[in-house]
């Protein structure tokens, strides 16, 4: 019924001065729960964006459906449920990290609605699901990242990994981080296990003491990172830490390390210091500067950047509204200028895409360098 | 492993394992008098924990008040849980009892989860704790003398309170046979709170230990915590005071020189207390004080 209004509108050409049609992108945010504070920040990126770009190129006009997920993966997946059977929205945005995204993945494939993810790294989010895609790179990314920077750049060739065998997260990205450090030439010493909800890591930190590593590569939540920080510093392990972009994720990591995490490294999507070489990043910038008075959170950058490259996609797509076309102009993108860099999407949803690393210096994340891949 | 680091893996359990024994007291207390694992003793550890946060960050309270206010908001919980969902069911069946603490373990992880948001809360202890002392080549912290220093103190506290007071004797005689012990005119009611208080206190000095030598509060942390504690409780022999205490220490240096002998198995220290305590207990199933259940208690 809707199409036909469309259609009737665009033979008698009102279109363009009435600009009735709307396209409709869900958003599944947690906003609140454990990681409200997460969906939160991504948010505020998606409604700046939104801002930036209310409409589509032929005059349609966007709106932006958002649903709260709660920081839950049944609650992410009814919430799409409602987007593609009640709302029939075109697209959608979510649900941010990668447990609750890969609740919505499979509904998304079954109802041929593209999905992007802003910040869900798990290897297995695309995998094997068609219509899902995401605009930060995957876990194996990072852990090449991770090991190039130690041996090249830091030039050190024993490292210890500490590694989280409860999170698919840090189980991912240790294994590639072995294979490519061994490939550089590094050696690692050993890979040492713990469990993230445990609290007492003083026997594994004096252990790694005594193997004389130069440097601990530990890609693990925030948690269990200040913890095993302020551990080391107590039992005198004084050595260079690498982390990843879940040991700053949350504010804890800083509240609770304080002194013992300077001088830390980590891999990241994303940091609001780094060169904006793109026009994208510099408009949003200001923009974000002059709407909330502060700096650009990295997840609210990717959001945005969600945001963008499905509008980019719709933009493409003869029918706005038709979902299998948005999804192959998404995994078509190439050298998208972002808000958060220079993006391309591989056919299989994943991102190519620069990381960034940061130093914690004075309880904060400076910006060190940009790695390409 | 050389012989330093085999130290400072000692020390490192001895501090571990004196935490695991304060908790294991309360357990083996409340085990003793009404048959009840009181599944809800780890998440008391944990509402001290939250009580001294709560006390230094919004209060404005110092470290020594904040332990004292934890005492009194994990007492006042430890007993309303008594005399709310566990006194009704003096008379009912065991395992009804034993379902209800399961279900205020839950009611009280999700009270604090509503009450302080599930994200980790950052402990701040003051400086002092974060000082290291040097001896040879071996680190400690100050905590690693206090803490063994405060437990066994608070044990032996309690000994001279079980067999030197009234008290005592009626909370000795309660584990024996409490309906002998009502018709002799004693208020068993009033000495079941008792034991609540003395257990509820334990948790909270350990709760705020534990919070300060590893300053990450989650409302989920008393879950493993107790099921260590009450694992040290079955291990020193359940009902037993000392034992609990003993049960502790050995747990913590089974776990320490697990992770010490075999760190790229460090994820599986869990497991591996657990494997200990099975162990033991096939050749001794009443733990290692070896307490006859139907005679003699604490």
């Amino acid at each position: 019924m809707k199409k036909l209004f469309i259609n009737t509108l665009l033979a008698t050409g009102l279109l363009s001065s009435l600009n009735a049609a709307e396209v409709k992108i869900g958003v599944i945010m947690p906003m609140s729960g454990p990681i409200g504070g997460f969906g939160q920040s991504a948010n505020k990126g998606i409604e700046l964006a939104h801002e930036l770009q209310p409409k589509l190129n032929n005059g349609d006009t966007i709106k932006v459906i958002l649903l709260d997920n709660k920081s839950d993966k049944i609650e992410s997946a009814n919430s799409m449920q409602k987007l593609v059977s009640s709302d029939n929205v075109a697209a959608v945005i979510g649900a941010l990290t990668s447990t609750n995204t890969m609740a919505i993945t499979k509904i998304a494939g079954q109802n041929r609605t593209p999905m992007v993810a802003p910040v869900a790294t798990n290897i297995l989010v695309t995998k094997n699901r068609k219509y899902a895609n995401r605009v930060c790179f995957s876990d194996a990314f990072q852990g090449q990242v991770a090991a190039n920077f130690i041996k090249n750049e830091l030039g050190k060739s024993k490292v210890v990994v500490i590694t989280d065998v409860k999170q698919d997260y840090s189980i991912g990205i240790s294994k590639v981080f072995k294979k490519s450090f061994k490939q550089l030439g590094g050696t690692v010493l050993k890979q040492v296990k713990i469990t993230s909800g445990t609290s007492d890591f003083k026997a594994v930190v004096s252990s790694i003491k005594s193997m004389k590593p130069e440097l601990i590569f530990f890609p693990i939540y925030s948690a269990e990172a200040a913890l095993i920080a302020k551990q080391s510093k107590q039992l005198g392990l004084n050595v260079p830490f690498v982390g990843t972009d879940g040991m700053t994720a949350d504010n804890v990591f800083f509240e609770t390390g304080g002194k013992a995490v300077e001088g830390f490294y980590n891999t990241d999507l994303y940091s609001s210091d780094a060169p904006k070489t793109t026009k994208a990043s510099q408009e949003f910038t200001k923009a974000y500067k002059t709407k909330y008075n502060e700096k650009v959170h990295p997840f609210a950058a990717l959001s945005a950047d969600s945001y963008n490259i499905i509008v980019n996609a719709m933009n493409q797509c003869k029918n706005p509204t038709d979902g299998v076309c948005i999804n192959e102009k998404i995994k078509s993108t190439k050298g998208f200028e972002g808000v958060s860099g220079v993006i391309s999407i591989e056919k299989n949803g994943d991102a190519t895409r620069s990381a960034v690393i940061n130093q914690i210096q004075n309880g904060k994340m400076v910006y060190k360098t940009t790695v390409n891949p | 492993m050389d012989i330093s680091t085999f130290i400072q893996q000692l020390i490192n359990g001895i501090s571990l394992g004196s935490m695991y024994g304060l908790i294991a007291i309360g357990y083996t207390m409340v085990y003793g008098v009404l048959r009840l694992i009181n599944f809800a003793h780890g998440d008391i550890m944990m509402v001290g924990a939250f009580s001294s946060f709560f006390g230094m960050s919004v209060l404005g309270l110092d470290i020594y008040s904040s332990v004292v206010f934890a005492i009194l908001i994990s007492v006042i919980v430890g007993v309303l849980t008594d005399k709310v969902a566990y006194k009704p069911l003096r008379h009912a069946p065991r395992i009804s009892l034993l379902i209800t603490a399961i279900g205020i373990s839950f009611f009280l992880e999700n009270l604090v989860n509503v009450l302080f948001g599930g994200t980790p809360k950052s402990f701040h202890a003051p400086a002092f704790f974060d000082q290291t002392f040097q001896i040879g080549s071996a680190i400690f912290t100050p905590l690693v003398f206090i803490v063994p220093l405060v437990t066994i103190l608070l044990l032996l506290l309690l000994l001279t309170l079980l067999y030197r007071t009234k008290y005592g004797i009626a909370i000795r005689a309660l584990a024996f046979d409490i309906k002998t012990v009502s018709l002799m005119g004693i208020d068993v009611n009033k000495i079941i709170m008792y034991v609540f208080i003395i257990g509820s206190s334990l948790a909270a000095v350990g709760g705020v230990f534990w919070a300060i030598n590893y300053p990450i509060l989650t409302p989920y942390m008393g879950v493993m915590i107790g099921l260590k504690a009450f694992a040290a409780a079955v291990l020193g022999g359940i009902g037993s005071v000392y034992g609990a205490f003993l049960g502790g220490v050995i747990l913590g240096f089974t776990e320490v020189i697990f992770v010490a002998f075999f760190p790229e198995y460090g994820g599986y220290k869990d497991a591996i207390a657990f494997v200990f305590l099975i162990l033991v207990l096939l050749f001794r199933p009443t733990g290692i004080m070896g307490i006859n259940f139907e005679k003699a208690r604490f």
